[in-house]
């Protein structure tokens, strides 16, 4: 590097531009409908809605049980599936499966008052009651992601014999590993209190997670997008992204209250003192073949977070996949 | 058959990627400045450093603003945001010092200051690092060089803010900022359910005793039909037998 104080014209032109063109494909990649593949819905209650997905055209018949997917309750589930070539749904029709997607809804001031266990329970027992009935089983696969793997265990541990197979991809098992700053933020607060004040925005949220990293995902990421203007495809991916990230349904007050509480504060999944409707929540109940899918770069679910399942569960046939 | 498309929040990437662009043109303006002025380049990063190290703890305190429902009293911000919006709750008129709320305002006030003295410390670490690491030339004047000195900057001061924001005290004095916040509104809450209450119309209070009747009536009457589906399923298979 060397000290020039010359001529700043052509670079305040370069970044004008870059930034222009930058914000135009950004508002164009708005345009563009998320959630590519055709769906269904096959059954509902209250606000969540199960969907089964349409098989692909060039795939004759589903060959293997049925998977459910459970997604977080504090993103919206259209990441699985957001352009073809971005697409778990897809990639998993394209295996031949049969797949379903459990949409839990955007909760209002009426659902405030919903509790873990109706998730758990009833929301997602009742999804997959309708598949079992549906495919006349007796099991099911369960894909279930981030915070939706965290529901999907304890649905596990209270129902072992309706899960065939269970897949967890980045989910939170052991919330107090010393590098996870989300927890060490949650530690103290006052969920009584805040339960009392309704649920808990989305917004709020978002900001909570961008703020783990501020510098990157507030700043760092945008200007990154610069060098990467001229790229159409590109652009339209960070937008459909950016999207999700900014689209964070509220979450229904006494849930959110209690996951927290019981989750981040107290980590009673690894000490095996949850309890939902009166049911202890025992992880050695898992017998069945676990296969944990994380990321190694997780800042909101570090690895610790999620291989801690592996000494958790009573499975034999574990497999980790990071 | 259906495709989902997103109504999205109030939050917006536009803005968030505009925000983001203002900052960057800070920084350009930053090495014009700081170029134009140099005599010792060696001094000239040293400015520069401080100069990002104000940016930087300024960058914090906007970042902060996302979570303004949490951090920003009504009445005190002039963003209540998103949680106060919401709930349609309206500012604490300063008339109204209700010595409960006095004490939980001053608290926060007390914390913020805590919290605003902990971005301090993150972005003079970022700065050292920051200096320490940049060398003593100034950069050309040009994207790709400028864009080395941003990314430098950004990890450093990522590596100075994890460092802060895992202490205990940094964990502590943002959590119990967040409690005083909730306890302001849980403290205006009751103050708008005693005028409720004086109208004769239902409190939050009330509605939440209804609205969990209303779910123990819907439980039940769903383990009725439970009961009866098994019921009906065990008959008709005794009839199959």
């Amino acid at each position: 590097m060397s000290n020039i104080s010359g001529d700043t014209e052509p670079m305040w032109l370069e970044f004008s531009r870059r930034a222009s063109e930058a914000v135009t494909r950004l508002r164009q990649a708005g345009g563009e409908g998320v959630g590519y593949s055709l769906k269904e819905p096959v059954w509902r209650r209250d606000k969540t809605v199960l969907y089964r997905y349409l098989p692909l055209p060039f795939i004759q018949a589903a060959r293997a049980q049925p998977v459910l997917i459970s997604y977080a309750l504090v993103n919206r589930p259209y990441i699985l599936d957001l352009q073809p070539d971005r697409s778990l749904v897809r990639s998993l029709l394209a295996a031949g499966l049969e797949v379903y997607l459990i949409d839990w809804g955007r909760p209002d001031g009426s659902d405030r008052g919903l509790e873990l266990n109706d998730y758990i329970a009833g929301y997602l027992g009742g999804c997959v009651r309708h598949v079992l009935e549906a495919h006349g089983i007796e099991a099911l696969n369960l894909l279930g992601v981030c915070q939706g793997g965290t529901l999907s265990l304890c649905y596990s541990a209270l129902n072992p014999k309706r899960v065939a197979n269970l897949v967890t991809m980045v989910t939170p098992v052991d919330f107090q590993t010393p590098d996870n700053l989300l927890s060490k933020w949650a530690r103290h607060l006052d969920m009584e209190s805040i339960r009392q004040t309704g649920n808990l925005p989305g917004d709020l949220l978002t900001g909570l997670f961008l703020s783990l990293r501020p510098f990157r995902h507030m700043h760092q990421k945008y200007v990154a997008l610069l060098d990467q203007v001229t790229d159409a495809r590109a652009v339209d991916n960070f937008g459909r992204v950016e999207k999700w990230i900014f689209d964070s349904p509220d979450q229904a007050a006494a849930a959110v209250a209690q996951f927290v509480q019981w989750f981040y504060q107290e980590n009673r999944l690894v000490r095996g003192t949850l309890e939902l409707g009166g049911r202890r929540v025992n992880l050695k109940r898992i017998r069945q073949p676990v296969l944990n899918i994380y990321a190694q770069q997780d800042h909101i679910v570090p690895p610790s977070a999620t291989t801690a399942l592996r000494r958790c569960i009573g499975s034999l046939d574990y497999t980790e996949h990071p | 058959m259906e495709r989902t498309a997103p109504p999205g929040g109030s939050m917006h990437p536009e803005a968030a990627f505009a925000a983001a662009m203002e900052r960057f043109a800070q920084l350009l303006r930053a090495c014009q400045n700081e170029s134009n002025r140099a005599t010792d380049p060696g001094q000239a990063m040293q400015s520069l450093g401080t100069r990002l190290a104000a940016e930087g703890e300024r960058w914090l305190r906007e970042s902060a603003s996302a979570l303004a429902g949490w951090l920003s009293p009504p009445g005190l911000a002039e963003s209540a945001g998103p949680w106060f919006r919401q709930a349609g709750i309206p500012p604490l008129a300063p008339s109204s010092p209700h010595p409960r709320t006095l004490d939980l305002l001053t608290r926060w006030i007390h914390l913020q200051a805590q919290l605003g003295i902990l971005w301090n410390t993150v972005a003079r670490s970022a700065s050292e690092k920051f200096t320490e690491r940049v060398g003593t030339a100034l950069p050309d004047l040009e994207m790709r060089s400028i864009r080395k000195l941003y990314d430098l900057w950004i990890e450093c001061a990522e590596e100075a803010y994890a460092a802060t924001a895992h202490t205990e005290e940094y964990c502590r004095t943002q959590a119990e900022l967040i409690n005083t916040m909730t306890a302001l509104v849980l403290a205006q809450r009751q103050h708008a359910e005693r005028v409720a209450g004086a109208f004769g119309l239902p409190t939050r209070s009330e509605m939440d005793e209804l609205q969990s009747q209303l779910k123990a009536l819907r439980s039940g009457l769903h383990a009725d039909r439970e009961r009866g589906r098994k019921k009906a399923k065990r008959k008709k298979r005794g009839a199959g037998n």
